[in-house]
């Protein structure tokens, strides 16, 4: 067996201990260290560094034929890979995660991967707020007096600012007890499209629909209102 | 016998290996060939034969199996100090490597290997009389790590069905990549395992680097003081599967609290105490101490802050000169620490045991010689910032499509990219969905 040594491997994205054999031709470690680094092995320059704080290298290993023993690194030193031409390489933009945006799983799609998800556990198995809460439950329904179909106003907490839609469903719900009033408002003021945490009460489009306690509820002759747009041109 | 049968994958499961049969062999008073030590006590006590086989000749033989794709690190075992305690048909390895490539270590090369590594496992299996499960050791950065050891997790799936199979695997740390492929290889073989792996330990190289450096005083730690502080917890993990005791808890017990889906299966393990070797006589080293020392995150083995998450259940094993009646008190202290929550709906909460055979520690090694220890398995919602931080990293070298035709050269399909990232997005819905309680749903002015 011949004989290895340990070093750290730096470059501009990485930081790995590596171990090579002393025998490697610096051609053939530099087809490793693309692998490990991603800079291209035409663009590699490779300097070798007694430690991190070292400011001069020890030695360039400037010939691709010669084996790493001939420069003679030792143990726990510094092989600091440069890219010479980054401008044809990914190097130096693959750490500033900024750039992207994340991808997520929206919330339609998570409900949707029913078989293993804990979200579907917890459903099946009825955990948490998905256990069942009937026998804390007051045994009398509250009585509500909301046709469904009606027009309706719901109060907000900003003064003279009431949202107004249709009433399209009264009743219990999976999502917490009590009974709700599932409304679609005019405008998309609301929080969701009909459905919450994957079950459908209603139909409408997203943001139309929302769940509130029937208290803030007011059913009357609340006309669609105008928001008219085109104001100035009058 | 609950026996349980070691697979040691690529560089990193290889190394890490080494260092935990060294402390085993330690703590069962065993030399480094595998026979007990003159004043082992090894004889009269049996637990230790879940972890080692007995051969004819009063030697004890480690039911595990060594794995990589390139020969370096099995090489440097078969010239080791520890040649003669492996059988050398347990120790396999092949020409040619996985060049930090997940695709090669599942595919191309990993392809020519699984077969008589089956076939090994499947004469380790034959020499147990009630084969309990496994232990996977893997990176998931290396190509071998990742790659071989996600075939060999499905192929254990399919050759041993119901049979627990637990990983502990080293996690990507969170600062500097060891490779530029490493969040790829990581995504995908955490893809592919999640349903496979009924509990995974993580550690993060950067964590345990952090540890050997600020609590241990290692100048520059090398692999070889990383794990050997790994074999400690993983030492401290099996304990219980190892030795015998009345206060004892099985492990399986510990699972069973400490993943309540399957997929939340990745505890967080912290452990106490971190003293390096010339500080043992100058600390007092209380059960309490080392209670809340776990709770620390410079004690955790995952970088993440527990204090930003909810936790579902805790597991404290001690070991060593440790009673019952300290640790109730110590338990009973933490539970008034407003920054220690736990999910509502999750009812187990703590659990302790206790092993008495204190630790071994390794001559010359970092870590202080204790008379009792702690390690803490919790599992957090906390750890979903690891996933999160990885997933990010993806992300940019994928937008950049950058080096996957490395991995469409092996024969992978571009899909298996978005299929795997989709589900470790769903993976950190998942933890969202944990931590939203039952009480979480009834605010916002009463809307959905």
């Amino acid at each position: 067996m011949s004989s290895t040594v340990n070093v750290f491997v730096v470059s501009p994205d990485t930081r790995s201990e590596r171990k090579y054999d002393l025998g490697l031709t610096v051609g053939q470690l530099k087809n490793k260290l693309e692998l490990i680094t991603g800079v291209p092995v035409a663009n590699q320059s490779i300097s070798i560094f007694a430690s991190d704080d070292a400011s001069e290298p020890l030695v360039a290993l400037s010939d691709d034929n010669r084996p790493l023993g001939f420069y003679g690194v030792r143990d726990w030193q510094i092989l600091k890979v440069t890219d010479l031409n980054p401008a044809t390489s990914f190097t130096g933009q693959l750490t500033d995660i900024s750039q992207v945006d994340k991808f997520e799983l929206s919330e339609a799609e998570y409900v949707r991967r029913q078989e293993d998800s804990v979200l579907a556990y917890k459903q099946r198995h009825k955990i948490g707020r998905f256990a069942d809460k009937a026998e804390e439950e007051p045994a009398q329904p509250e009585a509500v007096d909301i046709p469904i179909g009606a027009r309706c106003e719901i109060e907000t907490t900003v003064e003279d600012f009431k949202k107004r839609g249709t009433v399209r469903y009264v009743g219990s719900t999976d999502f917490a007890k009590g009974i709700w009033v599932g409304v679609e408002y005019d405008e998309p003021f609301g929080k969701n499209d009909g459905s919450v945490q994957g079950k459908r009460y209603f139909e409408c489009q997203a943001n139309f629909g929302v769940f509130v306690k029937p208290d803030r509820v007011k059913v009357g002759d609340y006309p669609v209102e105008e928001i008219n747009l085109d104001d100035e041109e009058m | 016998m609950r026996e349980v049968i070691s697979l040691h994958v690529g560089q990193a499961g290889v190394q890490i290996g080494n260092a935990c049969w060294e402390l085993y062999t330690l703590e069962h008073g065993l030399n480094p060939d595998g026979r007990p030590s003159e004043d082992s006590k090894t004889s009269s006590d049996g637990g230790f034969s879940t972890f080692f086989s007995e051969t004819g000749s009063g030697k004890y033989v480690p039911r595990s199996l060594y794995i990589d794709l390139e020969p370096g690190a099995i090489d440097e075992v078969k010239c080791g100090p520890y040649r003669s305690l492996f059988h050398p048909e347990t120790m396999i390895s092949g020409k040619e490597d996985a060049a930090n490539n997940y695709a090669r270590g599942h595919y191309t090369v990993g392809k020519e290997l699984i077969d008589p590594v089956m076939d090994k496992i499947r004469r380790l299996a034959d020499n147990c009389t009630g084969l309990q499960g496994f232990f996977v050791f893997h990176s998931f950065g290396g190509g071998t790590g990742s790659g071989f050891g996600a075939l060999l997790m499905e192929r254990l799936a399919n050759d041993y069905g119901k049979k627990s199979k637990l990983e502990f695997c080293v996690y990507p740390a969170p600062q500097l990549s060891s490779s530029i492929v490493e969040p790829y290889n990581s995504v995908l073989t955490t893809h592919t395992t999640l349903e496979h792996s009924d509990c995974s330990f993580m550690v993060d190289n950067e964590a345990i680097f952090d540890i050997c450096k600020t609590k241990l005083n290692v100048a520059q730690p090398s692999f070889t003081n990383l794990n050997r502080l790994i074999a400690q917890v993983v030492s401290s993990i099996t304990a219980s599967l190892r030795f015998d005791g009345s206060l004892n808890v099985d492990l399986n017990e510990f699972q069973t609290n400490l993943v309540p889906f399957p997929r939340i299966h990745f505890p967080v393990a912290s452990f106490a105490p971190l003293l390096s070797a010339d500080k043992a006589h100058h600390e007092q080293n209380s059960v309490s101490e080392m209670t809340f020392s776990c709770f620390e995150p410079g004690n955790q083995m995952v970088k993440c802050d527990p204090r930003e998450g909810k936790y579902m259940a805790c597991c404290l094993l001690y070991r060593g000169d440790v009673v019952p009646k300290d640790t109730s008190a110590a338990v009973a202290s933490i539970k008034t620490k407003k920054t220690i929550q736990f999910v509502d709906w999750c009812l187990t909460g703590f659990k302790l045991g206790i092993c008495n055979e204190p630790a071994a520690c390794v001559p010359g090694g970092d870590l202080a010689k204790t008379t009792r220890s702690l390690c803490m398995l919790s599992n957090t919602t906390a750890i979903s910032a690891a996933w999160s931080r990885l997933d990010y990293k993806f992300d940019l070298l994928y937008s950049k499509r950058a080096f996957v035709h490395w991995y469409v050269g092996e024969g992978m399909e571009e899909g298996e990219f978005s299929e795997a990232r989709e589900d470790l997005a769903a993976l950190e819905r998942d933890y969202q969905e944990v931590g939203t309680d039952s009480g979480d749903a009834e605010e916002e002015a009463g809307e959905y």
